[in-house]
């Protein structure tokens, strides 16, 4: 499995949560705690799904819970895919 | 003969049994649980089908449990639940989540013949459980609650209960915590009954805890972790429930169809008539479909764990709106009578108020389809697009099952669901030859839905995807529901053809039964497809005769 940039991610992250929130990515910070951003544990499950499908990790709903911001997400992603 | 708790439960239409539908529609009159029930239930240690083996207990596969205890919902759901389901409730938590050491006490509990309590709801928040507010604190090697439950069952009577707790400011998915918790703690308060206008003789209060300390060792699983566990335990029930109040219809329908073959109405019995011929007919299959998707769901808790958080949350939105349109339905035969709280109808009155609470209680209609909503983007890109072949056990009860593994209960499905797609290798497999040219048609109809299901599902914008879902989105997942049924449907329809079922192998009912989950789809009413009815009938009326049940199994009863 090819390595996967963290920077790539949090970018490609930022882009996702805009999407579900119906907000601009310039808007969304990725240290900030999604539930900030209305994202309730409902579309972590959404979430999860994509990043299982763009990056081939399984990701189950908890794990984005786990990592509540895009951040530890992307940390999580990158090192998952060494 | 009648075996197990059907035998212990005896002859319902006996009045000198002390568990007739008579004594039960007293008590619930009464407002209590028919104490002569309890007993009969306690004789053969009832709660034992709660517990593991490995505990002491008899709990094994989802669908076994489910017949070993139909024969109590067959006579009084309000005793089920009353005595033993919510138990079920509490205790799956325990079984996820619990220490040895919490197991072998809820076990010991149960095993003894006390109940637990499951206290996750408050008014405040229905549904939206990750909001609540009942708090939990740590406070030098203790626990401290404080905060009010309501709507519990058994709260004043259960030796204990698990209770959903918020152990973080802020709440939200990792902010709640689970406890298992003694009831004699002191400092509990009790709140006041709670009537209801079905399941009369369910005890519902409430519990107040003002800064009540309970043992840091009370905490069930991790701290946290209150949301997930709660959302693993709730496949496992959600799967069961459903197919527990399959029980109740069939004594719905058999009370029907005994009114219909002795009424006699402009000189034929009102069984002759073609309406009710067509009611009674279709209230079987329906009966039939949601037998099973039930069984599909509960064995799919063994065998595709993965996705039970979707196939169990369509089972109990669609098996319960089954259920209840066909309990409705033939409430129109009854007629008069089926208000009546007295004579041989009211045991069927007694059902219609009590089968609402499948659908309202442990996760109402919305919910279930909000948990499905959330999964239908992934879903579109994954699935239902390709033929899929589902373990062949999952349709066939004969077949063994492995272990129940709630750590292997994933929260989401992730976008794969191994039984839908089925309706396209049916679809495949020369459909007329194989199911014959009525239920063929019917099959690659289904399929061509489950295609434009997933097409619109992609498009489901984002903010839809959650709470504010709309009408439409939900419709999307009424839909899904309605297709894993059709897709239940075909599967035990091969299965028993397999093993040479005449009745459950025939294409005939199968053709009834996707002709009214096509139906319902499209938002119309057809008739039953022709020759369907009259042989539907004939086995509904022989089942009756003869003290057989009206689901699956085929079983003798004394309903
Ligand atoms: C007989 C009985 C026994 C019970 N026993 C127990 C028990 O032992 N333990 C326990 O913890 N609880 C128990 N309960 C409580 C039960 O679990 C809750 O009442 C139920 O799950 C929450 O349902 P609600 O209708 O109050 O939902 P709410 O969440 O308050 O919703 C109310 C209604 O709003 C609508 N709605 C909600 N969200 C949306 C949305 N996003 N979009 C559109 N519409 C929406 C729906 O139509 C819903 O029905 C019991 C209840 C009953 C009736």
């Amino acid at each position: 499995m090819p390595t996967v940039d963290r920077a790539t991610v949090t970018a490609w992250l930022i882009e996702r949560v805009a999407f579900y929130v119906e907000r601009e990515p310039a808007d969304i910070d990725p240290t900030k705690h999604l539930a900030m951003y209305g994202m309730d544990s409902l579309y972590a499950l959404g979430l999860a799904g994509d990043v299982e499908d763009e990056y081939g990790i399984d990701l189950d709903a908890a794990i984005v819970w786990d990592h509540p911001t895009i951040e530890a997400i992307a940390a999580y992603v990158a090192t998952e895919s060494e | 003969m009648p075996s197990g708790l059907e035998a212990v439960l005896g002859d319902s239409r006996d009045d000198g049994n002390p568990v007739s539908y008579e004594e039960i529609v007293r008590a619930d009159e009464r407002g209590e649980l028919l104490a002569a029930g309890e007993d009969a239930l306690t004789s053969w240690a009832f709660n034992a089908e709660f517990v593991p083996p490995h505990l002491g207990g008899r709990l094994r596969a989802a669908d076994e449990l489910v017949r070993r205890i139909r024969p109590v919902f067959r006579r009084d759901i309000g005793l089920g639940l009353g005595y033993g389901v919510t138990s079920l409730m509490a205790a799956v938590n325990v079984w996820s989540a619990g220490t040895q050491q919490q197991q072998r006490r809820a076990a010991e509990l149960l095993l003894r013949g006390d109940r637990l309590a499951v206290a996750y709801h408050e008014l405040a928040h229905g549904n939206d459980f990750s909001r609540n507010e009942f708090e939990a604190r740590w406070e030098d090697e203790q626990v401290r609650l404080s905060g009010t439950k309501e709507l519990i069952n058994n709260v004043a009577c259960a030796a204990a209960f698990v209770l959903f707790a918020r152990t973080e400011q802020g709440g939200g998915p990792r902010g709640h915590s689970l406890f298992l918790v003694e009831n004699d703690t002191a400092g509990l308060v009790h709140l006041p009954r709670t009537q209801t206008s079905g399941v009369r003789g369910v005890q519902l209060g409430g519990l107040l805890a003002r800064d009540c300390a309970v043992p840091a060792g009370a905490l069930l699983g991790d701290r946290g972790q209150g949301v997930e566990t709660a959302l693993r335990s709730f496949q496992v029930t959600r799967a069961v429930l459903p197919g527990l109040a399959v029980g109740a219809v069939d004594t719905a329908l058999r009370t029907v169809v005994r009114f219909a073959a002795s009424r006699r109405l402009y000189g034929a019995t009102v069984l002759d008539l073609p309406h009710s011929q067509e009611v009674l007919a279709g209230a079987f299959v329906d009966l039939l479909v949601a037998d099973a998707l039930a069984t599909v769901a509960c064995r799919g808790l063994h065998l595709l764990p993965e996705q039970a958080s979707l196939h169990a949350a369509a089972t109990k939105y669609l098996v319960a709106r089954l259920l209840t349109d066909a309990v409705e339905d033939l409430a129109v035969i009854l007629g008069a009578r089926y208000y009546l709280r007295e004579g041989p109808g009211s045991i069927f009155g007694k059902h219609l108020r009590d089968l609402p609470v499948i659908s309202l209680g442990h996760a109402g209609e919305t919910a279930c389809l909000l948990a499905i909503i959330a999964q239908l983007p992934a879903l579109s890109r994954r699935a239902w697009q390709e033929p899929a072949t589902p373990p062949p056990a999952l349709f066939d009860p004969a077949a063994a099952l492995p272990e129940l593994t709630f750590t292997r209960l994933a929260l989401s499905s992730a976008g794969r669901d191994d039984v839908t797609g089925l309706l396209h290798s049916a679809a495949e497999h020369r459909p007329e030859a194989d199911i014959g040219p009525k239920p063929g048609a019917l099959v690659v109809s289904l399929g061509d839905h489950l295609r434009a299901l997933a097409e619109r599902a992609s498009a489901i914008p984002p903010l839809r995807r959650g709470p504010l879902a709309d009408a439409e989105t939900f419709a999307l997942a009424e839909n899904y529901a309605l297709l894993l049924g059709a897709a239940a449907a075909v599967g035990v329809w091969r299965a028993r053809r397999t093993r040479g079922d005449t009745f459950l192998g025939d294409p005939r009912w199968l053709t009834a039964a996707l002709a009214r989950l096509h139906a319902r789809l499209t938002r119309t009413t057809a008739p039953l497809p022709g020759g369907t009815v009259e042989w539907l009938l004939r086995e509904l009326v022989c089942r009756e005769r003869d003290g057989l049940s009206l689901d699956l199994s085929r079983t003798p009863v004394l309903t």
